[in-house]
């Protein structure tokens, strides 16, 4: 089964490697040339290799080892990686190029260690999503953590960054420490670190009812619940994305979160963790994570004054949707949830960039970050605003807006599982009437509310730039929302090659 | 009546281990909290030595008792107020701490007893003790070997890993 590594293999691994010297070779540049243009330039027109690497991975699937899989089993390279991996690549674009502006003006670093720590932690969530071990996926979820911390803390002069930094380094750790008390259960329970192998062992286990086995799920679950900040692990979101630097919060927001998201489905499904849930009632607890996520994050929502905050809580009502899609997963462990979740963060991930870029830019001109420093922004930066609230109204789900199939789709799927979960998909549509509220107040105070100055606003190049790009990308995934199912289908149900084999 | 040597020892090292622990998390003054925490490493050391990976129990020693304690003893006395009375103060949640804690402790020794392992068995001979070559060339083949199965692929990522840390170290402590 072990077969020595070879070209194909390397190429099978060249996206995160090419982002990885991407990243060595922007924070090299910066030494010998002090023109930031061309830094920045190198890095964005830099990302077109990993994309083509990618691009050529999905082309060529025929070409790659039988079954997907490198470095003995320890990178897999099926759809449902290279889905994710196209995502990532498309949040760092955005990242890149929305922080162009803030950097100069409010962090005292350059442009290229910037990217550079942006560049490694991209490269860390591509990993989390291909890799098939244990100890790959928790060294990979390590090399994204580690610059997010760095990234928290960079305005310096700022006493709630370096608080962001602290609480997110000493909550990270501790998550990791549960993730890895979870792992080693599994490890000692099934006898090895790899997913597939862990899939077949659990499956023979799941009869004679192995307590080690759920409480391994328990604290896995929990470890990932902290990066994806489900309630009752969601207390470091608030306190960090307000006091991190603008930009660095929106690679939290979108970045942790769907990288998050990415080594939970693959361990809990790829590692045959969810097929053990069926006779344990696993998904209760699920469920109910799930449904405190949604609620919490949208009623604390409504109270916040500060935009950053109100972000946080919106991304941790998400994260509740996204739980919804996981709940039906594991009840059912069929691949339709295992789609829907896939659908929404692709969504997710384009509006985010879009609602963020629209507080980076405010940020950006006035420094400020205030729900009520909005007021009149439609007159004052009628672009930013109008792309702006277009984000806004697709995070609330309202129709047609890409926001709203994604959330139609995933509270589909699991009203689809039975009366078990109706409770989950009322909840949810009372969550989401919830959100309306907060996301059109931002709205209306940008386009009826009476501003206090009145002056334009100049926006940098790179904020409109970024905001055009997620507009188009929003307008995009609305219109071929359809298509977008149809294309991901192959890379959901590729994640189960055990489920269906008894 | 014969002594189970091994046995003997691991129990005598598991008491200083979980000890130690305790001590670390509930001693006042944080320098003998940081002391206790070479006890920790060391009994760590005896256990992989029981567990026949002496060269892990090596590196235990000189990377984990010596030098980063070390380290930690110099952080903790460049931070302003560590020499005070009560340098390691109690949570006021102490015991909501303590008794999640016991539960969870209580819940993992029920479910560890009742359950079958997988890793451990009888059956499971240490195959690294046997190896031609004795555990250092093994454990250097799991690491980087391109032919034969080996984690070459996370022990690459590692490095990346540390590559960041460096960088960051230096990007927030740089001096203006």
């Amino acid at each position: 089964m072990t077969s020595h590594i070879d070209g194909i293999q390397i190429w099978m691994l060249a996206p995160e490697l090419s982002v990885v010297l991407l990243g060595f070779l922007v924070l090299g540049l910066d030494l010998i040339t002090h023109n930031r243009r061309v830094v920045a330039a190198t890095a964005l027109i830099g990302l077109l290799i990993p994309l083509g690497f990618t691009l050529s991975l999905v082309v060529k699937q025929d070409a790659l080892t039988p079954d997907h899989t490198a470095f003995f089993h320890m990178l897999v390279v099926d759809g449902y990686a290279l889905f994710f991996q196209f995502l990532f690549l498309v949040i760092g674009f955005g990242v890149l190029l929305v922080s162009y502006g803030y950097v100069e003006k409010f962090l005292r670093v350059t442009i290229g260690e910037y990217y550079s720590i942006i560049l490694l932690s991209l490269a860390g969530m591509m990993l989390m999503a291909s890799t098939g071990e244990l100890i790959s996926v928790y060294i990979s979820l390590e090399l994204t953590s580690i610059p997010l911390y760095i990234l928290a803390g960079l305005s310096r002069s700022d006493t709630r960054s370096a608080e962001a930094a602290v609480k997110y380094v000493l909550l990270g750790a501790m998550s990791s420490a549960i993730l890895l008390y979870g792992m080693a259960l599994l490890y000692g329970a099934t006898g090895t670190t790899d997913l597939t192998e862990i899939a077949r062992n659990t499956q023979a286990a799941l009869s004679s009812g192995n307590l080690v086995l759920l409480a391994a799920d328990v604290f896995i679950f929990t470890g990932f619940g902290f990066k994806i900040s489900a309630v009752p692990f969601h207390m470091w979101a608030p306190d960090i994305y307000e006091g991190a630097p603008t930009p660095s919060t929106l690679f939290f927001s979108v970045g942790s979160k769907a990288a998050g998201f990415a080594a939970l489905l693959r361990v809990f499904i790829f590692g045959g963790l969810a097929a053990i849930s069926g006779g344990t009632y696993l998904w209760v607890m699920v469920a109910i994570v799930a449904a405190v996520t949604m609620t919490l994050g949208n009623v604390v929502a409504l109270l916040q004054t500060n935009i950053k905050r109100m972000m946080a809580y919106s991304s941790i009502g998400q994260a509740g949707y996204l739980l919804v899609g996981f709940a039906a997963i594991m009840i059912s462990n069929s691949p339709a949830g295992n789609l829907g979740i896939l659908a929404f963060l692709a969504v997710y991930v384009v509006t985010n960039i879009g609602a963020f870029t629209g507080i980076i830019g405010l940020a950006d001109a006035t420094g400020k970050e205030n729900i009520r420093d909005f007021d009149g922004l439609g007159r004052r930066a009628p672009f930013i605003a109008a792309g702006m609230g277009l984000c806004l109204l697709s995070l609330a789900g309202i129709p047609p807006m890409a926001g709203f199939w994604g959330k139609l789709f995933i509270l589909l799927t699991a009203w689809n599982q039975g009366s078990a979960l109706t409770w989950l998909v009322v909840l949810g549509l009372i969550n989401s009437a919830i959100s309306i509220v907060y996301y059109a107040n931002v709205v209306w105070r940008m386009f009826v509310a009476e501003p206090e100055k009145r002056d334009r606003l100049a926006m940098s190049g790179s904020v409109t730039l970024t905001m055009a790009v997620a507009v188009v990308g929003i307008l995009a995934l609305t219109i071929a929302f359809g298509f977008l199912l149809t294309g991901l289908g192959g890379g959901a149900g590729g994640l189960f090659p055990t489920a269906t084999t008894p | 009546m014969t002594i189970d040597v091994p046995a003997v020892a691991f129990w005598v090292i598991a008491i200083i281990l979980v000890g130690s622990a305790l001590a670390v998390v509930v001693m006042p003054k944080i320098v003998h909290a940081a002391l206790f925490l070479v006890a920790v490493f060391g009994a760590a050391a005896g256990i992989y030595v029981l567990l026949n990976a002496e060269f892990i129990a090596i590196v235990q020693v000189l990377i984990y008792a010596g030098a980063v304690t070390i380290l930690i003893l110099f952080a903790i006395m460049l931070t302003q107020n560590s020499m005070s009375r009560v340098s390691n103060p109690f949570s006021g949640q102490w015991w909501l701490a303590g008794l999640i804690c016991v539960l969870l402790a209580a819940g993992i020794i029920f479910a560890v007893n009742s359950s079958p392992m997988a890793a451990g068995a009888a059956s499971d001979a240490l195959p690294l003790a046997n190896a031609a070559g004795g555990t250092v060339v093994k454990l250097g083949q799991l690491l980087y070997s391109p032919f034969a199965y080996s984690y070459v692929l996370p022990f690459e990522i590692a490095s990346v890993v540390l590559l960041v840390a460096i960088v960051g170290a230096i990007m927030i402590g740089r001096e203006e």
